[in-house]
């Protein structure tokens, strides 16, 4: 193979990566090679010195995160449509590649694993109708329990990841566009409440001051006829009374607004650390992932 | 040597020989293989895969001959990682050494 033929095939085995890292990878082999020829080595003694072309391509990929069997079958079907005399060469290699590495995509072509494909596949069925279902079960868990259910949900990923990334993806997309509802749900009732609390308690309010302001243009009215001679002592201090009163009850209605708006908030702050979690959580899988996909790689 | 033990050394011994100072593609392979007898395609699959972590930040710079050249300088990063990696393996030498030792003087096979 002579520098030419080394770099397409490299950039073709790498098509998946973006075109200037693609670029910068291309660059930088053919530096190297450049600079092997200065030292007094041909084209084919350089690239020999690389080591197997596979080898090579797969951990280029492990390093953007990218599942190596993956690609190189998307590149053999490439190939297929272009040369097939390369491909049976270089086909051997793959498939026990692909086949050590269980890709889902191969499965699924290959005749001999149909039954087993089928099974799997029923059983990805009948996870994937499950799955809101447990989801609202550990939600409602980790409600109850805290911590202990965050053990359990990890469990539950862990089956995910059997599952197949696809059926993953859609399950978690309807469990989290159920848990959406659900905390959208609560926080319209809890709002609905808030609002219903609230607004008695300032009519209350609102109703007493005006009482109270009745009394206090009372007050006044007879406090000018107890001066001009009336004998209204009696009912001015009973007046005195029921403005103090009103206005302490006014005084009381707002006093309770005030003290319902903390349970509430608390019982906002309880919804939002669960969703930090499970945001941490998401953010762990993607991790998690990435390792799985490093370790694909590596074997 | 075994191809194993190299593979778990040679991010230690890029890191070390970057921080020394900031390398281009070729000479780190150079430097690498007076190390360990290293196979050449897997130093730049492990540079960029160091890159993109961020424990390597990349510049151009012209050389006299050939084309700009790509050096490596590594980050704060890097370099916690590289401490990191020098204590794991100063840590696993000495215990497998420990072990080599207290096994040697009974059964020497």
């Amino acid at each position: 193979m002579d520098k030419q033929g080394f770099l397409s095939r490299l950039e073709q085995s790498l098509s998946v990566l973006q075109e200037d890292e693609l670029r910068d990878i291309l660059n930088e082999y053919e530096q190297h090679i450049d600079m092997k020829m200065e030292k007094g080595l041909t084209e084919e003694e350089a690239i020999a010195d690389f080591g197997g072309f596979e080898e090579l391509t797969a951990e280029l990929l492990e390093a953007y995160h990218v599942r190596a069997d993956y690609v190189s079958g998307a590149g053999k079907g490439k190939e297929e449509a272009k040369t097939k005399g390369r491909h049976k060469e270089k086909g051997q290699g793959l498939l026990g590649k692909i086949k050590q590495a269980g890709s889902g995509l191969l499965r699924e072509r290959k005749p001999g694993g149909r039954d087993r494909n089928i099974r799997q596949k029923v059983r990805d069925l009948a996870k994937w109708f499950c799955r809101p279902v447990s989801w609202l079960k550990k939600t409602w868990e980790s409600r109850k329990y805290g911590g202990e259910s965050i053990q359990k949900r990890k469990e539950g990923k862990n089956m995910m990841r059997a599952a197949g990334i696809r059926t993953r993806a859609l399950a978690v997309g309807v469990g989290r566009g159920l848990g959406n509802l659900c905390r959208l749900a609560i926080h319209v009732i809890l709002w609905g409440v808030r609002m219903m609390w609230n607004s008695c308690w300032i009519l209350f309010s609102l109703f007493m001051t005006g009482v109270s302001l009745l009394g206090l243009y009372g007050l006044g009215l007879i406090a000018v006829l107890l001066m001009q001679g009336y004998p209204l002592t009696g009912v001015l201090v009973g007046c005195v009374g029921l403005v103090l009163c009103t206005f302490s009850a006014a005084g009381l209605g707002i006093s309770f607004l005030w003290k319902r708006r903390v349970p509430v908030k608390a019982a906002f702050e309880d919804t939002i650390p669960h969703r930090r979690n499970s945001d941490c959580e998401v953010r762990e899988e993607w991790g998690q992932t990435e390792d799985g996909q490093a370790e694909a790689g590596e074997e | 040597m075994n191809a194993q033990f190299k593979k778990g050394v040679l991010e230690l011994i890029v890191l070390e020989s970057v921080r020394q100072r900031d390398r281009y593609g070729y000479e780190l392979v150079e430097e690498v293989s007076k190390v360990v007898d290293v196979n050449e395609g897997t130093i730049y699959p492990l540079l960029k895969r160091l890159t993109n972590e961020h424990y390597f930040e990349t510049y151009l710079r012209e050389s006299t001959e050939g084309p700009p050249r790509k050096y490596y300088h590594v980050t704060a990063a890097g370099i916690l990682y590289r401490d990191q990696l020098e204590k794991e393996w100063i840590q696993l030498s000495e215990q497998v050494w420990r072990f080599l030792k207290q096994n040697m003087p009974g059964e020497e096979t």
